[in-house]
């Protein structure tokens, strides 16, 4: 079910009627709900693999239960072992088999040796990777003992298959998450209408932006060998665009929809495009991801402790590893790669963690110098997205080849006459980002800017308007394909 | 809660005035501009659905317009015989496709299933009256609320591109260069077709249109004639026969029906059993032409029309 679709609008009514009124006088129906209403969200796409995730939820409940009654420290290993390796071994299966099989084929015959592959019709199960890592969470922290495991099998249920963010996150922590299982819900009127207003803000960025801007990757990316420089550097920022208005768009329908349930999810995007360095970058975009990489990989491996070699080698494992759980394909290894590589100036002088803060705090205007630095960023961003997006690497250096050699005659003028109407939404867009960076979500904190309350309305009635119009036909979201 | 309630219902209670404002203010300015004018001012129009939409390749006939369309109704058939005949005085007749698919209950599902109405509201929205846009609204409120808000996009792209000629935008000659399919399409469509035959039920909607339309064009005195596009002898609607011929019987007596049906063609004229490709709409369109030049309308020719007919055919 997408949460841009008209099933979608009538499952949460429902779901939101059965779940305060209904099932508010008990903890167990309420999740019991929980647990029933995420089935049916991910059955509405194939209901097989709900066998899955039900599989998956026994088993980690299970090696839990096991981890708390076993103390010695080969069989809690064992134990921990198990659950990465099914967990990972369905990740591998049913995303990266035939991408190994592939590669293998292609390396044989590269040597001369002809092997016949024997690939498998495999459809990628909606959100597995994003639901895997979560019960991975859970299984490493109850390991390392900084969570208690649940006894609750339920509830346990409703933190694996949490319908707002089953399918494309945020990635939740178990030790944020599951508590919240523990305790009845009660409806907070603040937080519902904040929680409202979070989802209306995801729709636009997933309709208005990411939709619109993906009308235009895609004609371009799909046409790159017929465009200028000029209009390929414009596939490319639409492209940008679009993947951050559709990601982080959902994130907000995702955050916004638990509140609606009484459940505060972790900020997933953090206003990224507005970073000075790539490091802030990473510490804004797709937190969730980034968080979990530092805590279960970067950190276990020796994190930035050691020596210079120690650091750059954990810092590549983790940007290659980042890209290839977007997708079998070498072109979101080179994506990582190229991050790393961008990163790796900053982590060589230390100035990896330099802007903590967000960007011109307490003034509207940047600096000239914050302006260079955010547009020097966005620009290394914009070029690292082009091999997410391309087809395969040749098609990505061809695209970035011709991006720089054939400009075009009318660069900014024939740019402007093209795209205006996108260029002004992106303009009116990043202006409401930029009002509203030092919160959650740009409109969380509307009421300072329009205190005027109808104002206010007729604000959240244009911006729904305009979901409207140019809704069209609902339109996956990108990062289900992960 | 119950302010929370409050707030939802009123927000989306205006949300939903919006929507209906959007509704009548768009369709309004696009009636208004709309033009309906053919500008090869032809002589003869055709309309049905694919069945015709695919066998009558008009530039190859002269003072034709093909104006069928892949599975359209007569209920938007009749809507845009309306609007044609009004702003194309030189047409004299109007030549409708009447089959064997026409009659089925599936018309229904053409009408008002929510991908069809999706699809003919965001184009035929400047056709269809408010008593027509109301007929739909009853027969599936949920897919016509759901349709407004997915038409909202192409409806706005229509009124800034000032793109309102209908004269290409209403169906037409669609070609189809494939052969190689039909065997295997020949199949699937009988076998899905007589499936839907063990419990076969006619559309009484899609007839009433029919005989709408039948007496808009008697009521501006444009004549009507139905056709019946060839289809291949394995097309698996020829099972309900009997019903449909009954119908031409006693619904529609005196009309004239131009029976092509069993027209003499070779397996590869046929995309597939319903549906010509462009070999044998070649063929066939060629052969019309010619007939309509002798005048094929004439019913004091029709015996020898029908002499022409099976001369070719058999």
């Amino acid at each position: 079910m997408l949460f841009n679709s008209i099933d979608f609008a009538i499952f949460l009514p429902i779901v939101f009627v059965l779940y305060w009124f209904v099932a508010n006088q008990n903890l167990k129906l309420q999740n019991a709900l929980i647990v029933a209403a995420s089935y049916v969200f991910y059955g509405w796409w194939d209901w097989r693999f709900l066998s899955l995730i039900i599989f998956s939820s026994l088993v980690d409940y299970s090696i839990g239960v096991a981890l708390l009654k076993q103390k010695n420290e080969y069989k809690r290993k064992a134990l921990l072992w198990t659950s990465i390796g099914i967990n990972l071994g369905f990740l591998g299966l049913f995303k990266y088999y035939n991408f190994f099989v592939d590669n293998f084929v292609t390396a044989f015959t590269f040597f001369g040796s002809e092997i016949k592959p024997n690939t498998l019709n495999i459809i990628l199960p909606v959100g597995i990777s994003f639901y895997t890592f979560q019960t991975l969470s859970y299984t490493i922290d109850v390991y390392r003992e900084k969570l208690a495991p649940t006894k609750d099998f339920i509830a346990f249920s409703a933190f694996v298959s949490f319908f707002p963010q089953l399918v494309a996150g945020p990635i939740e922590r178990a030790t944020n998450l599951l508590p919240q299982f523990y305790k009845k819900r009660q409806f907070d009127y603040a937080n519902a209408i904040d929680g409202l207003r979070q989802i209306l803000w995801g729709l636009f960025k997933k309709v208005v932006i990411a939709d619109q801007c993906a009308e235009l990757a895609n004609q371009i990316f799909n046409n790159s060998a017929d465009y200028s420089g000029s209009t390929l550097f414009m596939g490319a920022l639409f492209f940008t665009m679009q993947i951050y208005g559709d990601f982080s768009g959902y994130s907000d329908i995702a955050i916004g929809t638990s509140r609606l349930f009484g459940f505060n999810l972790m900020q997933n995007f953090a206003f990224p495009y507005f970073s000075r360095d790539i490091a802030e970058f990473w510490r804004r975009w797709h937190i969730s991801l980034s968080t979990w990489f530092r805590d279960y990989l970067y950190i276990p491996l020796g994190g930035s402790r050691g020596g210079t070699w120690m650091k750059v080698r954990n810092t590549f494992i983790i940007f290659i590893v980042s890209g290839f759980w977007h997708g079998a394909n070498w072109t979101f290894i080179v994506w990582g790669l190229l991050n790393a590589i961008y990163f790796l100036p900053l982590l060589l002088t230390n100035n990896n963690r330099n802007n903590l803060d967000v960007v011109a705090q307490g003034r509207f205007f940047p600096t000239l110098k914050e302006v260079m630095l955010m547009a020097l960023t966005f620009g290394l961003i914009l070029v690292a997205w082009i091999f997410f997006r391309a087809e395969n690497i040749d098609h990505a250096l061809r695209y970035l080849s011709s991006m720089f050699s054939h400009l075009g005659s009318y660069f900014l003028m024939g740019i402007y006459i093209k795209y205006r109407f996108i260029l002004m939404l992106l303009l009116f867009f990043m202006l409401t980002e930029w009002i509203g960076r030092n919160y959650q979500f740009a409109i969380q904190e509307i009421s300072r800017i329009i205190p005027n309350k109808s104002v206010r309305w007729a604000t959240y009635l244009f911006i729904s308007y305009m979901i409207l119009l140019t809704q069209g036909k609902p339109q996956e979201f990108i990062y289900f394909q992960f | 809660m119950k302010q929370f309630l409050k707030q939802i219902i009123f927000y989306s209670s205006l949300l939903i005035v919006i929507l209906i404002g959007f509704e009548i203010i768009t369709s309004n300015i696009l009636i208004s501009n709309s033009d309906f004018k053919i500008t090869s001012n032809p002589k003869y129009i055709i309309v049905g659905n694919s069945h015709a939409e695919m066998a009558y390749n008009d530039s190859l006939i002269s003072d034709v317009k093909n104006l069928s369309e892949s599975g359209e109704a007569y209920f938007y058939t009749y809507y845009k015989v309306e609007k044609i005949l009004k702003h194309n005085s030189s047409i004299s007749t109007v030549f409708i496709e009447f089959t064997n698919v026409n009659i089925d209950k599936k018309m229904d599902s053409w009408t008002w299933d929510d991908v069809f109405m999706t699809y003919r509201l965001e184009k035929y929205a400047p056709l269809i009256e408010w008593q027509g846009k109301a007929f739909l609204l009853y027969k599936n409120p949920f897919s016509y609320i759901t349709s407004l808000i997915f038409i909202c996009k192409e409806r706005i792209k229509l009124i800034l591109d000032e793109n309102l000629v209908y004269d290409k935008k209403l169906g037409g000659y669609k070609k189809f260069d494939k052969a190689d399919e039909v065997n295997a399409n020949k199949k699937s469509d009988i076998d899905i077709l007589t499936e839907q035959l063990k419990d076969y039920d006619v559309s009484n909607q899609n007839l009433k249109y029919l005989h709408k339309i039948v007496k808009l064009c008697n009521d501006q005195e444009v004549n009507i004639v139905f056709i019946r596009s060839p289809q291949h002898s394995d097309y698996g609607l020829w099972g309900n026969e009997p019903v449909f011929q009954n119908i031409l019987k006693q619904q529609f007596a005196g009309l004239d029906f131009l029976d092509f049906s069993r027209f003499n063609l070779e397996d590869d004229d046929y995309l597939n059993a319903a549906h010509l490709n462009a070999k044998g709409a070649k063929r066939f369109s060629i052969w019309f032409d010619k007939m309509l030049k002798t005048e094929l309308l004439n019913p004091k020719n029709r015996s020898e029309l029908n002499r022409a007919i099976i001369q070719v055919n058999y």
